[in-house]
């Protein structure tokens, strides 16, 4: 069990945030953690491309030069981590998933991001249109760092972020739904942090 | 330097919640390349939802410890550990 | 917590009196969990710098500036708090007197908080064992434990070499430069003397000194490492 620490605070807490912004069991942070779970791959941008696959007539893809003349949006929204940090009003750029995905036409309703690095999570087709995500690589108006998942992450504000994965490179849309890294170690299949969707059962 | 990786030994707490021992010095094997040596030599990413071992030699991940209400649970993936476990 | 001691400009040593403290091997650690009023947590390990016969716990806290936990744990905590521990954990970096020596130690920074405990535990083994230890700080006012290490040193039992990596006084009779293989062949013992070798530090200290003791032929099954993570604190 544990007890109050006398005088402890944390670090960077923002203790008159917007308690109606701040989701269940989380706390407002100025800070932006590096949370990774394997070595931070470093691909160039020259190599870097980005796919659409799976349950699609023909697969898409992309090169950095291609992705950047899609059309990109500005966006400023409230993350939220499992581990427990939101952090309010974080501005990126990217592309809106309905751009990467217009046109294409499929029965899937599921879709599976993979990361330089085998990291994978999976979401309803739903919750990736509908202006609800982006394929970002800009933060606060510069290139999105390494650690933070630059070249370029999925960003998908309204789940928690482990959904938002970083180094994205690759979007299998699929009809059938399969759990991705954190989904198969016991956290919730989709991770609504408004119902506290943190594992498995929440 | 922006890994945050640190030695299996710094996971020390999280396998002893989640197999109720110590488990550093047992020697767990890589499924996916042969690697074999205690599991405080393996690489550990701490600053993650869970905690992480991934093999030094090849990356691949050996066991994900995740820590909720209801106990700590050790997902072991591309890892052999030694039979009569726990 | 029962006293405070500032070891030097960054690292403060917290002293506990825990009544069931089941007693710990030299080199291990403990996990230290801080809660605030609403809930919110944080948790941190640090090795555990009394040897098992010194009868108090101690940890002893490198602040840092963006740190979370050690600043608490530095600067707000106060004698007759209390604090969350789990330990003592690990069973890998430690050394207890019956696995003998010589025993080679290398430590970065706040890398020698094991080693004090390791130390410690072999004076009250009545020593015996032969050890070497290379420390590397960024300046001599860095060096955690000067004075006890200088006893240590002066009575001979101990060979302790030191490298100051950013400045140095005058005069300064040690090595001037960060580690590397030239360094830890010219400190260590020859792998014939089959040491047992610590290495704890930043990662790029570790690696270097692990590499280079691999290199000059020593058993890597003999070298034990502990990296620390630059996201401590």
């Amino acid at each position: 069990m544990s007890f109050i620490s006398r005088g402890f605070h944390g670090r960077r807490r923002v203790p008159d945030a917007d308690r109606s912004r701040i989701p269940p069991g989380q706390y407002a942070t100025s800070d932006f953690p590096v949370l990774s779970a394997g070595p931070t791959p470093r691909t160039s941008l020259g190599s870097w491309t980005f796919s659409v696959d799976g349950e699609v007539d023909e697969p898409l893809e992309w090169d950095w030069t291609g992705f950047q003349a899609l059309s990109s949006e500005l966006i400023t929204v409230d993350i939220h981590c499992v581990t427990k940090w939101s952090k309010l009003d974080t501005r990126w750029r990217g592309v809106s998933l309905d751009t990467v995905l217009e046109g294409v036409d499929t029965a899937a309703e599921y879709a599976v991001a993979s990361s330089d690095g085998g990291y994978t999570t999976n979401l309803p087709l739903d919750d990736l249109l509908g202006g609800k995500a982006w394929i970002a690589f800009e933060f606060d108006n510069a290139p999105l760092a390494p650690e933070h998942g630059g070249p370029a992450r999925l960003l998908v504000p309204h789940l928690y972020f482990w959904k938002s994965a970083k180094w994205v490179r690759r979007l299998t849309l699929r009809i059938d739904d399969e759990p991705g890294f954190w989904e198969t170690y016991g956290y919730h299949n989709y991770g609504d942090p408004w119902q506290e969707q943190r594992y498995a059962g929440d | 330097m922006t890994t945050t990786a640190v030695d299996g030994n710094a996971a020390a707490g999280a396998l002893f919640e989640a197999y109720g021992r110590e488990m550093t010095l047992v020697v767990a094997t890589c499924t996916a390349c042969g690697q074999a040596g205690p599991l405080a030599e393996t690489v550990a990413y701490l600053q993650a939802p869970g905690v992480v071992l991934r093999c030094r030699r090849c990356d691949a991940v050996l066991i994900v410890v995740v820590a909720h209400q209801g106990g700590t649970v050790a997902h072991e993936s591309s890892v052999r550990l030694p039979g009569g476990d726990v | 917590m029962v006293d405070l001691i500032d070891e030097s400009t960054h690292v403060r040593s917290v002293v506990l009196d825990l009544p069931d403290w089941p007693g710990h091997r030299a080199g291990q650690h403990v996990d230290v969990r801080l809660t605030a009023e609403d809930g919110y947590q944080a948790q941190r390990s640090y090795s555990l710098a009394s040897s098992p016969e010194d009868g108090q716990v101690v940890l002893t806290v490198e602040v840092l500036d963006d740190g979370e936990v050690s600043p608490y744990l530095a600067g707000e905590l106060q004698v007759g708090d209390q604090l969350e521990l789990r330990g003592p954990i690990g069973g890998y970096f430690v050394w207890t007197a019956d696995l003998g020596g010589p025993l080679q130690l290398f430590a970065g920074g706040s890398g020698v908080v094991p080693f004090r405990a390791m130390l410690r535990h072999r004076a009250a083994a009545n020593g015996g064992v032969p050890v070497r230890l290379l420390y590397s700080a960024r300046r001599l006012e860095d060096v955690i434990y000067r004075d006890e290490l200088g006893r240590l040193a002066a009575n001979g039992e101990t060979d302790i070499r030191f490298t100051l990596t950013r400045e140095w006084p005058d005069p300064w009779g040690g090595y001037r430069r960060r580690v590397d293989r030239e360094m830890v062949e010219q400190v260590a013992w020859s792998p014939e003397d089959r040491p047992l070798v610590y290495v704890c530090g930043p990662t790029g200290f570790v690696e270097t000194v692990a590499d280079a003791m691999v290199e000059l032929g020593h058993d890597q099954a003999a070298i034990r490492t502990e990296r620390f993570g630059p996201s401590g604190g």
